[in-house]
């Protein structure tokens, strides 16, 4: 289940991923994104915007700071507990 | 700094130091430097407690302070270090790779390691070119702790900065005491800071709108609640938890946070002003943001470094202020009590209301120029009428029937990013020489509310495996993060204008039809 949210959030960062030279198999799924270098704050939004729509559900973010949300493990988390 | 001895000062990396425990730590500093030569010191530090300690020791000394950034690139620091011709550096624990990546090429430096001293080891052989040394905790309780003060008649610099050039040389602007203490003075009274505000710090020291939280927490004893590197984006829980009382970002984190959803009704209660400033605030944004800083105060300011941290303001009101913006975007309003604006033409006649033209600035908050650079100084500070003295932002506005004052755009090709001035002939020059083409420009990529969002970069060659991404990684090495193209599309041939000039305004629109 986990294993299937992560892949799609990856999948959703196909372009950025492409556009940094950054190979899938490489991106560390409990490491920050913006340690990674993968994303910045815009694309963060551009993330969160695309994964609302592929899940279909609303993350709020209120009572988070990071890493509570910038990994793809803790955004994995957030989804499956939203659905 | 001593009334408030016992009073928070500095709330950083989950560790509140008192003003007392600040302002020893400073001394330290301030003692190594004393009877040093030269006006400016280098300062490499990063939301750190011996950061904030080494601007203070820098200034108790008697001297300026010019920083540098960890997040900039290698090269960028390089430059702004040999323009600032330093000849001393506070370096902080958590700059010293980025210390390592300047100091090959810097010239002989006095480099004041300010921190946990093993932590410097080895610097010392690595570049024995530098001399070190080490700043010695101040131990006496009795220590008599000089106050900070910033000397209204001074012409002594406070801080040096650097901007965005089109050149790709980084242009400084040195503060002087008198500039900064106009601005001290109003600030302070106007939003009555006291040692029982709680004060954020967003931003970067390389960021002069920095200077206004860092100064008017330690002249009044407020506490400066310092943002960690992380949290930048979406500081909620942040502002909640250090029960901030006055907030100071770009308006960029508004729609941020929008999205996250952090801004739930009153999410904010205990913001008792929000000041914007760095970029147009579009209305929505300041909408979003009073609907959870209700019991807060919101103003939009607006200046240019060069004048001193913000010169202009206007308060926004849920009622009158959406009706008074112009294309979505609040007003910038009008010049602090005691400086003044004009809007001039491009046909050198004064505006009348209603009329576009450039903002001029003219009062103590305006610098004496460029450093070190006499000619762009002649250029953009110009006396008119006789004696008066006017900075001109090279900014479009136009005055309302209220006299008050609405941005419109740039005069020219300098642009905001994300808060960051940014002249993208600077980024052109980047995209030459990492595409190794003559034919290669940056656009602005707007977002939503007409701020500019990002940079995209066109270049005339044919696209092959890996070019874009190498042409991109080299922009990373000379340009700063906001400033490195986020886009880059190969093209077959440019579209001209009339002076057969690439048609930057032609790309944009392609660009925005095929995003």
């Amino acid at each position: 289940m986990d294993q299937n949210i992560s892949k799609r959030i990856i999948t959703l960062l196909e372009n950025r991923l492409q556009l940094l030279g950054i190979e899938s198999t490489d991106v560390a799924h409990d490491v920050s994104l913006f340690d990674q270098g993968i994303v910045d704050s815009i694309s963060f939004m551009e993330l969160i915007v695309s994964i609302e729509d592929e899940f279909e559900v609303e993350l709020d973010f209120s009572d988070m700071e990071p890493p509570e949300f910038d990994s793809i493990e803790s955004l994995s988390k957030i989804i499956s507990d939203e659905r | 700094m001593n009334r408030f001895k016992a009073r928070p000062g500095i709330d950083v990396n989950n560790h509140c130091y008192s003003w007392g425990e600040v302002a020893k730590q400073s001394e330290a500093v301030a003692k190594a430097l004393e009877g040093r030569d030269g006006e400016y010191v280098s300062l490499f530090g990063y939301r750190s407690i011996e950061a904030y300690t080494g601007i203070f020791g820098i200034i108790l000394a008697g001297k300026a302070y010019t920083p540098l950034n960890p997040r900039f690139p290698a090269e960028r620091n390089r430059k702004m270090l040999a323009a600032s011709r330093a000849r001393q550096m506070v370096l902080t624990p958590e700059c010293i790779d980025g210390f390592r990546s300047v100091a090959g090429s810097a010239e002989n430096l006095l480099v004041i390691c300010h921190g946990g001293k093993s932590l410097f080891d080895g610097l010392d052989t690595e570049f024995p070119n530098h001399q070190f040394l080490f700043t010695d905790p101040v131990q006496d309780e009795a220590i008599v702790l000089k106050p900070l003060s910033v000397d209204p008649d001074s012409l002594k610099p406070v801080y040096l900065l650097f901007t965005s050039g089109s050149t790709g040389e980084p242009k400084g602007v040195s503060v002087n005491g008198k500039n900064l203490k106009f601005y001290l003075n109003y600030t302070l009274n106007r939003y009555g800071i006291s040692e029982f505000d709680r004060m954020s710090q967003m931003f970067d020291l390389t960021f002069d709108l920095s200077v206004h939280d860092i100064f008017l927490a330690a002249t009044s004893g407020a506490c400066l609640c310092v943002v960690p590197e992380r949290s930048l984006m979406g500081p909620a829980k942040f502002i909640r938890e250090k029960e901030l009382t006055l907030w100071f970002s770009v308006p960029a984190v508004v729609m941020f946070m929008s999205k996250m959803r952090m801004l739930k009704p009153d999410a904010f209660p205990s913001l008792r002003y929000s000041l914007f400033c760095g970029e147009a605030l579009p209305a929505r944004s300041a909408e979003l943001w009073q609907k959870a800083a209700s019991n807060s105060v919101i103003e939009n300011l607006y200046g240019p470094t060069e004048a001193t941290i913000a010169f202009t303001n206007y308060r926004w009101d849920s009622e009158t202020s959406p009706d008074q913006s112009v294309n979505g975007v609040v007003p910038i309003g009008t010049a602090f009590e005691g400086l003044e604006t004009a809007v001039l033409k491009t046909d050198g006649s004064w505006a009348e209301t209603g009329e576009q033209g450039e903002l001029l600035l003219s009062g103590d908050q305006v610098t004496d120029g460029y450093f070190h650079n006499p000619e762009l100084t002649g250029e953009k500070f110009i006396r008119l009428d006789g004696q008066k003295r006017w900075y001109r932002s090279g900014d479009l506005v136009e005055e309302d029937s209220n006299g008050c004052i609405c941005y419109l755009g740039r005069m020219d090709d300098q642009i905001q990013v994300r808060g960051h001035r940014v002249e993208l002939q600077e980024i052109d020059q980047a995209l030459r020489e990492a595409s190794g083409t003559e034919l290669a420009i940056s656009i602005p990529v707007p977002g939503e509310g007409g701020n500019i969002d990002s940079i995209a970069g066109y270049v005339q060659l044919t696209e092959s495996d890996g070019l874009k991404q190498s042409i991109l990684e080299t922009c990373k090495k000379s340009l700063a993060d906001y400033m490195v193209p986020s886009d880059l599309r190969f093209i077959d041939s440019f579209p001209l204008n009339s002076n057969g000039k690439i048609d930057r305004n032609e790309l944009i629109n392609r660009y925005q039809k095929n995003r």
